[in-house]
């Protein structure tokens, strides 16, 4: 009983390491490849997400720099919509008005911007509630 | 039966979070770097609840490496190796805040060269860096084939950028895992201040250096929340490091200039009110980076 507990333990602090882990691989493999000309920034921004979730990150950005700016999620969402907006609350892109998933811009002034993205509640349907969980990376690439 | 009630509560908590049962959740077993609150959803008109996910801002703005090296490739100044650290000094350190300074020193150093095309030994950085990695027990995100591979795509440079960028990424993602937060931090902090030492030394002063250093403002501010927040922390550290935000404290804040919408077909975002540093307070600057790195890297 108590090898059985801990290999319980274990298997649960071990779940979401993995997890995270196969987000970054998963980011690097397929989303990567979208910056295109723009080289990755060397930072990882990844989280997992069920449908309905909002996430949203602030990053900054550098005057002088031209910037692509990536929302990636895995093959389980469908759908996935991405704002950007300014300190002030200015929406700047609109990924369901723009029609991408990403964004190239530059910035007039070293600033911080606000990435909010929207999973649809609505999604295909799958065996399991865990199986409905799917990982959402945001990717900078600069040129 | 004690630790089976654990066991049950724990299976509990992940099956609710797993049916987005949880009301509000910090740093939860199932996403470390992230937190979760529930709102109402203001653009629905059944204002159904939503759960909002916020990623970790704070290691998010940190720059990395690369971030770093791109500010002091726009200054327009040629590559020089002259100011970077030496590789051959990584065996001398023998305390976990050392190395960890140091590491992010050298990770500093490796990214500047492979940019700016310094003509310094790349692979020696890169050994100090797995020197360092290896007494510090993160071995495993970067190993002897990280190495070998990285040799192979020496003279492409896309290639040897990503690879360590690529590298950069997963050390932070794993230091974050692991819960060694005060290895990250450190780490963090030496790339902070040899991306100073280097942005301040290697160009004449002038109004883009100025600026290039004075937007290093939310880097600082971040990482001084990020170590005050350790447990144990270096007070050394933090006090290096709260010394430097006093400069930046007293920057002074620039209304924008007039604004361009357009470059060359790409979205320019309006600019903001920024921080300007004064030519004394870059000497300040400058000489306290100096003294700091000097005790990092002795």
């Amino acid at each position: 009983m108590k090898t059985l507990l801990k290999i319980s333990l274990l298997l649960l602090m071990f779940l979401p390491l993995q997890s995270e882990a196969q987000c970054r691989g998963y980011a690097k493999r397929k989303c990567r490849p979208n910056l295109g000309e723009y080289t990755h920034d060397g930072k990882m921004n990844v989280a997992q997400l069920f449908p309905g979730d909002k996430a949203e990150i602030l990053l900054t950005f550098y005057k002088g720099q031209s910037y692509r700016l990536l929302v990636c999620t895995d093959e389980t969402f469908e759908g996935t919509e991405f704002t950007v907006y300014d300190t002030d609350k200015n929406k700047v892109f609109d990924s369901t008005k723009d029609g991408h998933d990403k964004f190239d811009f530059k910035v007039a002034s070293t600033q911080q911007l606000v990435v909010e993205i929207k999973i649809p509640q609505e999604q295909k349907e799958t065996s399991s509630e865990f199986e409905m969980t799917g990982c959402v990376a945001v990717m900078v690439g600069i040129k | 039966m004690k630790a089976v009630k654990i066991l049950a509560v724990g299976a509990v908590a992940i099956g609710l979070y797993a049916c987005g049962g949880e009301k509000e959740e910090e740093s939860s077993s199932k996403q470390k770097n992230v937190k979760k609150t529930v709102e109402k959803d203001s653009s629905d008109t059944q204002q159904a609840e939503v759960n909002r996910v916020e990623f970790d801002e704070l290691f998010a703005n940190v720059p990395s490496p690369f971030i770093v090296a791109k500010q002091i490739e726009s200054l327009d100044i040629s590559g020089d190796g002259q100011f970077l650290h030496d590789y051959n000094k990584s065996s001398e350190y023998d305390t976990e805040q050392k190395m960890a300074l140091n590491l992010g020193i050298y990770a500093t150093d490796l990214t500047y060269s492979n940019l700016m095309q310094t003509g310094s030994n790349e692979i020696e950085f890169l050994a100090a860096i797995l020197y360092l990695t290896d007494h510090l027990g993160v071995s495993s995100v970067l190993d002897q084939d990280t190495k070998l591979k990285f040799e192979d795509s020496l003279g492409d440079k896309d290639k040897s950028l990503q690879i360590i960028n690529d590298t950069y990424a997963d050390l932070e993602g794993y230091l974050r895992e692991e819960r060694r937060e005060n290895i990250l931090a450190y780490m963090m902090a030496g790339g902070l201040i040899e991306g100073l030492y280097l942005g301040t030394n290697l160009a004449d002063v002038n109004e883009d250096l100025l600026q290039m250093i004075s937007d290093q403002h939310h880097g600082v501010k971040t990482l001084v929340e990020i170590v005050s927040g350790l447990k144990n922390v270096d007070e050394h550290i933090l006090n290096d490091l709260k010394g430097i935000q006093e400069i930046y404290d007293a920057m002074e804040t620039v209304e924008p200039e007039a604004e361009e919408t357009e470059e060359e077909g790409t979205v320019v975002i309006g600019a903001k009110p920024s921080k300007r540093m004064s030519q004394e307070q870059f000497v300040q600057l400058k000489e306290r980076v100096a003294k700091i790195r000097s005790t990092y890297t002795e």
